[in-house]
């Protein structure tokens, strides 16, 4: 979700021929200050960070002059606000405000369509206005084929009381952010808050956002966006691959890669409701289940990781290539914390069949890694354990296990457990499973 | 009956002659699903595991009248052009597989789909399957036992699968599991698939595993307040402890401007249907609703392609 800087926004802005104030990013208090002298008026400076809500932290300060702007941002460069570390602040000039807009594209999941967004309302955030002055937002579905027309726009600037000789320019201004910016740049969304009228008349785009939908980054190759400077080793190593890493915690202790995003969300619910450290997310289900091995030695880099937990459920993805991809690297790599493999799906008996023999090979190199299966009932390798209903849960358990941690269930007040539904789902299988045709159920039935 | 894949499906194969559209077809095949035709532009006259291949749709579609549905293991990057070329064609269902479509693709994708009246499901799904009838896309066929009575609607596979086979072998079986998929938008939604298997003669019950992002699974449950969907609904949705701002694998999956776990849960209990808090509970909650078990599901194996490699 490449989300763009203020100032990244606003260069691609400029170029697209929307106003934005005058202005430059800088990175050090000093270079703030030559910045201003060349502006030579009153300015604004701005932390860039890739999240809302900038002003009401702190990080938007107001200078008169070149020295008052070098001391504000010497209080901003280097400093953490919501969670980010400030490494450039925009300096623009002050506008003289009369009136503040918010003008916004977004997409609507819910229609299939975009929306474009006017308020009367500005400067707050959209959620704030949503709530506040319902009956002074608009909100428009645009059809994909026929794209926005600027009466559309005309229609929803007179709908929530836009001065009548301002809504041409404004919009004019939507018309432009959907075709020249939300269109031509694949965004997931883009806003102008606040769109500013000054007290000589002209729009200017105070601030700016826009995110691009990662999917399309390929038609974009020549935005490089900051925010992906920042990535570290393994984050870019994975998406130099092109599988789903996304850090949680870069000192936790337990690296999930899962086949699908159900189960690698599911075991971290499980896993943060128990206390544990989920270092990672990583799914490498679909279309990459190739590269399993390769995602375990990404994973092991991690300084603090204590236990790595493959959990497979395989529709899309084989099971069996997966087994055969993680046991290759962890051959080749010799891991010295425990690993835990769970293979059930597509492929699963093939799966069963390399981890019994494979594991019994990494007992003799002196490694640490159980699995389990769904059919599986503990008995096929001393490193095996039972699946069945526990299937998800045993591994979890396991693992929080070898990092010192009992295993608990803690899900929310708003959505309490039901032991007596899982003891009917248990009880039921023992009544069911005997009756199978299968002998692997039959088998499996003895231990549920 | 069951819905989208049926006894009725005529199946062409979009990137048949791929090395993932070769190996599904094979699966498919040996399910037991009609597949008379295969399409990858410039292998035209091939023959995959004995299906012609033909270079467009079009022509597949005039040696072949009776194609009512297309799956399609075409690269996300062409995925517009591949699904345009379905709809144009007159073919009235598509599956799309593709993971990393762009989404404003697929908006348009959506937009000519419903101009000319195609059910699409996806993109980013591995499939739908009403056993033992017809499988569709790259489903784990192992864990899905029928004809059966329970629906099944998911965002995802992986946790999808495990479910379903507690479904299956608790002798309730699956009328048709249909992943709608991760993308933000999709081409059959929550209130969609839900509607469908409300109409479907065969489904007693409807099991929806959700996820965080966008607001489907509320709009579910406003059909199920409006009384639009009768039929009882089990629900599970992860992801509750997702941290803010972060794309959890899914495109979709994400939590920006809601769309977070405690509001859909909410949305849906509030509308009567069943939220489980754990996968292994779904048994318990579907005995609850008193749907009687199939017996002959106990005698019958359990249908799925030899085919591992």
């Amino acid at each position: 979700m490449p989300y763009l800087l203020e100032y990244e926004a606003k260069q691609i802005f400029k170029k697209e021929g929307l106003t934005i104030p005058e202005g430059e990013v800088a990175e050090t208090p000093k270079q703030v200050k030559s910045i201003v002298e060349r502006i030579g008026k009153p300015v604004v400076v701005k932390i860039q960070i890739p999240s809302g809500r900038r002003g009401r932290a702190g990080g938007v300060k107001f200078a008169d002059n070149a020295d008052e702007a070098e001391k504000a941002a010497s209080e901003l460069i280097g400093k953490e606000f919501l969670g980010h570390k400030v490494n450039k602040v925009l300096v623009e000039e002050k506008l003289n405000i009369k009136k503040e807009f918010y003008i916004g594209v977004v997409n609507d999941r819910a229609a299939k369509s975009p929306a474009i967004l006017i308020s009367s309302e500005g400067g707050m955030e959209i959620e704030e206005i949503t709530q506040k002055f319902p009956e002074k937002l608009a909100k428009i579905n645009v059809d994909i084929f026929k794209g926005l027309q600027v009466f559309q726009a005309r229609n929803a600037a007179r709908k929530v009381g836009i001065p009548v000789e301002l809504i041409n320019s404004i919009s004019n201004t939507v018309y432009n952010l959907y075709w020249r910016i939300y269109r031509k740049y694949d965004a997931t969304f883009t806003e102008i808050n606040p769109l500013c009228l000054t007290t000589d008349g002209k729009l200017v785009a105070a601030d700016a956002r826009l995110s691009i939908d990662d999917d399309a980054m390929f038609r974009h190759k020549e935005i490089m966006p900051e925010t992906e400077k920042y990535l570290n080793e393994r984050e870019k190593h994975a998406k130099e691959k092109g599988y789903v890493y996304v850090e949680l915690d870069p000192n936790g202790e337990i690296a999930c890669i899962s086949n699908g995003a159900g189960l690698g969300m599911s075991v971290m619910d499980y896993v943060n409701e128990a206390g544990g450290r989920l270092a990672c997310f990583m799914d490498v289900g679909g279309r990459f289940y190739e590269l399993a091995g390769d995602a375990l030695k990404t994973v092991l880099t991690l300084p603090n990781l204590k236990a790595v937990l493959f959990h497979v459920y395989a529709g899309l993805t084989r099971a069996n290539v997966i087994a055969k991809g993680v046991c290759e690297a962890i051959k080749e790599v010799k891991p010295k914390i425990p690993i835990l493999i769970q293979v059930s799906g597509t492929g699963e008996k093939g799966a069963i069949e390399i981890m019994k023999k494979e594991s019994e090979e990494f007992k003799k190199m002196g490694l640490i890694v159980e699995w389990c299966s769904h059919t599986v009932t503990g008995k096929e390798s001393s490193t095996a354990h039972k699946g069945g209903v526990d299937v998800i849960e045993t591994p979890v358990k396991r693992v929080l296990e070898w990092c010192g941690i009992k295993y608990k269930r803690n899900p929310p007040k708003w959505l309490p457990e039901h032991p007596e539904w899982e003891k009917t789902t248990r009880e039921i299988m023992r009544k069911t499973l005997p009756l199978r045709p299968e002998p692997e159920y039959r088998e499996l039935a003895k231990y549920e | 009956m069951a819905v989208f894949a049926t006894e009725k499906t005529i199946a062409l194969i979009q990137g048949i002659t791929g090395k993932e559209g070769a190996f599904r077809t094979k699966r498919m095949l040996e399910y037991g699903t009609k597949i008379v035709a295969g399409v990858t532009p410039g292998k035209g006259g091939q023959e995959v595991h004995g299906i012609p291949v033909y270079d467009s749709v079009e022509e597949a579609v005039k040696a072949h009248p009776e194609l009512n549905t297309a799956v399609q293991f075409v690269p996300a990057r062409l995925a517009k052009d591949a699904s345009f070329e379905v709809i144009e064609a007159g073919i009235k269902n598509l599956l799309i597989i593709a993971e990393g479509i762009p989404f404003q693709d697929t908006m348009e994708i959506v937009a000519l789909g419903k101009e000319k009246g195609v059910t699409i499901v996806g993109p980013n799904t591995s499939g739908v399957i009403s056993p033992p009838i017809c499988e569709l896309g790259a489903c784990s066929q192992s864990a899905f036992h029928g004809p059966g009575k329970i629906g099944v609607a998911s965002t995802t596979g992986s946790v999808q699968w495990y479910i379903s086979r507690l479904i299956s072998l608790g002798g309730w079986g699956v009328s048709t599991m249909m992943q709608i998929g991760g993308d933000p938008i999709r081409g059959t939604d929550f209130p969609e698939a839900l509607l469908m298997y409300e109409k479907d003669p065969q489904t007693e019950a409807i099991v929806m595993i959700g996820e965080i992002g966008g607001d489907a699974e509320i709009r579910a449950a406003d059909l199920i307040e409006r009384g639009e969907v009768k039929k009882p609904v089990i629900a599970y949705i992860y992801a509750r402890t997702a941290p803010p701002g972060k794309r959890l694998g899914h495109a979709g999956a994400i939590i920006e401007r809601g769309g977070g776990v405690e509001a859909k849960v909410k949305a849906l209990q509030k509308a009567g249907a069943i939220v489980i808090t754990y996968p292994w509970e779904i048994i318990g909650a579907i005995k609850e609703l008193g749907i009687e078990i199939i017996p002959e599901l106990f005698k019958t194996p359990i249908k799925e392609s030899k085919v591992e490699e």
